[in-house]
């Protein structure tokens, strides 16, 4: 077991792409890290980077406080389970498993006990002379991961174990990774491009974009705070409705959309540095945080409102998708963009495409970012 | 591939084939049988011999020590067939995954060798040898071998090595394997297929050529099968049946090899050619 | 942590490590993570240094020689006199003779092997019943050493052989022929014998060719309507444009060394009908010592094959 530090790396190739900038992340001993981001953002780079797979251009790693930048793979005592799990074809289940311990001078009986051990750990004992090609898809993804602890190395690098399996299997394996954590201790960096993955496994979960952190907390600090608008519309499926606002002080604060506008209580305001009338924001609002109503309701007078284009159930919700919004692109390049906000509502409501609502939210529930740079301006 | 349907069509189709095939190894039949003659019957108008002579093949091999230059023959073509093989693992891992500065332009240089004809270079490579003391040595001819059959199968083996996924060879370093131990273990168990055509490529080309031994061997000891049966035809005497038992004799292992290996043999040499 | 002893047990102790400066100095010179770039210059080493020395030394040599006077002796006999040995071979009539022969072998046996490759493959595509013995046998000479071959051929041509006898019996001549003496074959039969070596060769090149035609094509094809020979010339040629590329200027490097056929079968002869640029080479290197001459036939000979070989790269760069 180990603590990993990373220092400012960096990852710039010979033609100038910058892969990974300015990366600063301690992994404490023991500790479950994912990193998380969407396709391209660096977070695989900087895995191999630990792994000393990719050179490191800028910044220093250190494993147990010892700079490894210049470090052999094999010497940096660390194991990887990859995508495609990378299992040696001509090799039974033992022989693969066996490999890394070969590598060494550990007698043979030694070797098989272990493995063996390992083998009834996973549930392979009865797999151990099969080939590779002889498994399922899960049998293979364990043996990929019998292979990394077998050796018991001081931590796990895991690069997109789950995305070849199917979407049962995913869910189970996510739950095997995260009780063999549980049981073993052993620290662990978990690189997946799915929010859902990095979510349920992580302790600590660090979002990447452009080979940049954006932000590093436990899946519920991401969730309930984003630093950012990029980490607020990655995160959580549907993604949060980021809409643009201007801030308007007439009898009250009230936040300005293109239809309409919700009230803002004082608090809100004042918890926003220099908050003044006529400034522009991006206002976030979860999916499930949003409130629909009869826009004839007293209450709802001077409410934004839409058009109901879309209901998807999926039971016991519903998604509504409501038109007649502008829209602000998060940066996640998955993410919707458009005029569209989704609601997350309970599937019984009556609610039919072609309703005009209203829409408001709590306070409580508002997230507000600069419009300039993107980051969080309230908690 | 195409479906013939009418039984004409496929009747004619089936006849030129066997056609061409007959008309093809006549020639062949024809050697086999005048190897098979007595020395009177030789010029006689007939196919076959009236006199059945297998002793043509034993007298063949003692008269011409055809023992010998097989014996060269094998020790040349399974050196350097070796060497090649393995040198070119060698290389081809390296070019493959271990890049170094300048490594591209160092395997570009290399396959410039494929242009070279070794027959316009037998001139230089004489001098050379006989500096280098390689001259009139078996091992000095298999190590001209290697060198005009290593661009070849390093070509093929970093082709094939690209297409293997390199997650492995990471895997293994990351699990501690030493490169060499990588190359063995990892790399060659699963490139087999190339090494096959690689290996098929090189023992054709080295058994069955001639211009290189003939002009690096003196010695009638050192000679290979190819070299010592054609000196036999300038001589005041040519026993025709003889010649013809010591050309089979020569096509022999060539031939038993297709036999065993047909498909794999002649995918190995298109695969080898097309990529060449 | 579970199985805890055991685990420690087998831990390499690689807590307290340093790392060691073999591993500094050889990520100095890495390159996109690779840690063993020392290693690998090594692992190449071996191939670069027989190949310096037995393919690009000579190659220098022969240009170099082929600039000067030398019998091939001694170092110290050697004089350069510039291009003279080209002049002269400008001015010889045997080398226009060999280098036409050259061509002459080069383009004929290339055409032919490429019709005759091609038909037999698409006769074995059929898969009707024999094409699996043609397949066999054809290829079978491809592999034979081509002086065995020359010796076989030179038997089976001579006055007493195998195609006298057929056209003895068949009446259409009383004395044998020699064909191998007589000026005005010789070149042809040895394109003959080249033929029948190396159809099965081509056959198989493009049998595999055809091998990677996707199928869904001809049955499209089929579909509408099309006759096997206008899917032939529709489909199946224009699909293997670049095979049929890399095949024929594989037979023309091939045909451009030239040796070991002629040499057993004729050496040149009979009054240089059948000379080609190899046997000329060898026998001014060898018989007369004229070491620049045979380089400068040597460096044409290179040259021809270095600028069909650039060709064919070019045509093979498409393929892929």
């Amino acid at each position: 077991m180990a603590e990993i530090d990373f220092r400012g790396v960096g990852k710039t190739y010979g033609d100038g792409t910058v892969a990974v900038r300015g990366v600063d992340l301690q992994v404490a001993e023991g500790e479950f890290v994912v990193l998380v981001g969407p396709s391209g953002c660096g977070k695989s780079t900087l895995l191999r980077m630990l792994a000393g797979l990719e050179a490191i251009t800028e910044g220093e790693i250190l494993i147990d406080g010892v700079v490894v930048n210049k470090t052999h793979p094999r010497d940096r005592d660390v194991a990887m389970v990859f995508q495609n799990y990378a299992l040696y074809p001509h090799m039974t289940v033992f022989a693969n498993m066996a490999f890394p311990l070969r590598q060494g001078k550990m007698p043979k009986a030694d070797v098989a006990e272990r493995v063996r051990e390992v083998a009834g750990i996973l549930q392979l004992t009865e797999h151990l002379k099969r080939r590779p090609a002889n498994l399922s898809g899960g049998q293979r993804q364990r043996v990929a991961i019998g292979r990394a602890i077998v050796r018991n190395p001081k931590a796990f690098l895991l690069d997109e174990p789950l995305s070849n399996l199917d979407a049962k299997l995913r869910v189970r394996m996510r739950g095997e990774i995260a009780q063999l954590h549980a049981d073993l201790g052993v620290t662990t960096i978990f690189v997946t491009h799915d929010q859902v993955e990095a979510m349920t496994l992580g302790q600590r979960v660090a979002v990447l974009s452009d080979g940049e952190l954006r932000q590093v907390g436990s899946p519920h600090d991401l969730y309930n705070h984003p630093g950012d608008m990029f980490v607020a519309g990655f995160i959580g499926s549907p993604s949060m409705n980021l809409m643009r606002a201007e801030l308007r002080n007439e009898e009250g604060w009230r936040l300005h959309l293109a239809s309409g506008s919700v009230p803002v209580s004082g608090d809100v305001v004042r918890g926003v540095s220099g908050a003044v009338h006529g400034q522009e924001f991006v206002a976030g609002v979860r999916p499930e945080s949003l409130v629909l109503g009869d826009p004839r309701l007293p209450e709802a007078e001077g409410l934004p409102r839409g058009v109901v284009r879309l209901i998807e159930v999926i039971e016991p919700e519903m998604y509504v998708y409501v038109d007649g919004f502008t829209l602000v692109d998060s940066g996640d390049p998955d993410a919707p963009s458009g005029e569209m906000l989704v609601a997350r509502q309970p599937s019984g409501r009556s609610v039919s495409p072609g309703d005009v609502v209203a829409v408001g939210w709590d306070d409580k529930n508002l997230h507000l970012f600069s419009a300039e740079d993107g980051t969080a301006v309230t908690g | 591939m195409f479906d013939i349907r009418s039984p004409w069509a496929k009747s004619s189709l089936s006849l030129l084939a066997v056609g061409i095939a007959v008309v093809v190894l006549l020639p062949i039949a024809w050697i086999g049988a005048l190897s098979l003659k007595t020395g009177r019957e030789v010029y006689k108008q007939s196919f076959l011999p009236d006199q059945w002579t297998p002793g043509n093949y034993v007298e063949a091999w003692r008269e011409f020590g055809l023992g010998g230059y097989f014996v060269n023959s094998v020790f040349v073509t399974a050196l350097s067939v070796a060497l090649t093989v393995l040198v070119g693992l060698l290389a081809a891992h390296a070019f493959t995954w271990l890049k170094f500065p300048g490594s591209e332009w160092v395997f570009t240089a290399l396959l410039l060798g494929i242009m070279i004809p070794p027959a316009a270079l037998v001139l230089p490579l004489l001098i050379e040898a006989r500096q280098l003391g390689l001259y009139d040595e078996l091992y000095g001819l298999s190590l001209v071998y290697v060198a005009f059959g290593l661009p070849i199968s390093i070509l093929v083996f970093r082709g094939f090595f690209q297409g293997l996924p390199g997650d492995l060879v990471e895997s293994a370093r990351l699990d501690g394997a030493r490169e060499w131990k990588i190359l063995w273990r990892v790399v060659v168990p699963m490139a087999r297929p190339a090494i096959v055509t690689v290996t098929i490529l090189l023992m054709l080309a080295n058994w069955n050529d001639f211009i290189l031994a003939l002009v690096l061997l003196r010695d009638s000891d050192t000679y290979t099968l190819p070299v010592g049966i054609s000196q036999f035809i300038g001589q005041y005497r040519t026993p025709h049946e003889l010649i013809a038992a010591a050309s089979l004799i020569g096509s022999v292992p060539v031939f038993l090899l297709y036999l065993i290996l047909e498909r794999r043999f002649q995918q190995g040499v298109a695969q080898g050619a097309l990529k060449g | 942590m579970r199985a805890d002893t055991s685990l420690t047990a087998v831990a390499p102790a690689a807590s307290d490590r340093k790392p060691r400066r073999r591993d500094l100095l050889r990520a100095e010179r890495r390159r996109g993570g690779n840690f063993a770039s020392g290693l690998g210059v090594a692992m190449v080493f071996p191939s670069l240094a027989v190949f310096l020395g037995l393919i690009a030394v000579p190659v220098v040599v022969v240009a170099l020689v082929s600039l000067s006077e030398w019998a091939g002796f001694e170092l110290g006999d050697l004089s350069w006199i510039g291009l003279e040995n080209y002049r002269s071979l400008v001015d010889d009539g045997v080398f226009w003779g060999a280098l036409v022969n050259t061509l002459l072998f080069t383009g004929l046996t290339t055409l032919f092997l490429n019709i005759l490759g091609f038909g037999f493959a698409l006769l074995i595509s059929t898969r009707v019943r024999g094409t699996g013995l043609l397949r066999a046998v054809v290829f079978l000479p491809a592999l034979l050493p081509p002086v065995l071959v020359g010796l076989m051929w030179r038997r089976v041509l001579d006055g007493f052989g195998f195609v006298n006898q057929i056209l003895q019996n068949l009446g259409i001549t009383d004395e044998p022929i020699f064909f191998l003496g007589e000026r005005g074959y010789v070149l042809w039969l040895i394109i003959g014998v080249t033929i029948w070596q190396f159809a099965g060769f081509d056959m198989i090149l493009y049998y595999a060719g055809l091998q990677s035609i996707d199928r869904s094509m001809l049955e499209a094809a089929a579909l509408d309507g099309a006759r096997t020979f206008r899917t032939i010339t529709r489909v199946v040629i224009p699909s293997l444009y670049h095979i049929v590329g890399v095949v024929a200027l594989l037979n023309i490097i091939g045909g451009l060394k030239i040796f070991d056929v002629v040499f057993v079968m004729t050496r040149g002869g009979p009054n240089r009908s059948s000379e080609v640029l190899a046997t000329y080479m060898l026998e001014k290197g060898f018989r007369h010592s004229i070491m620049g001459q045979a380089s400068a036939i040597a460096v044409v000979i290179v040259v021809l094959a270095v600028v069909f070989s650039l060709i064919r790269l070019r045509i093979s760069r498409r393929l892929v």
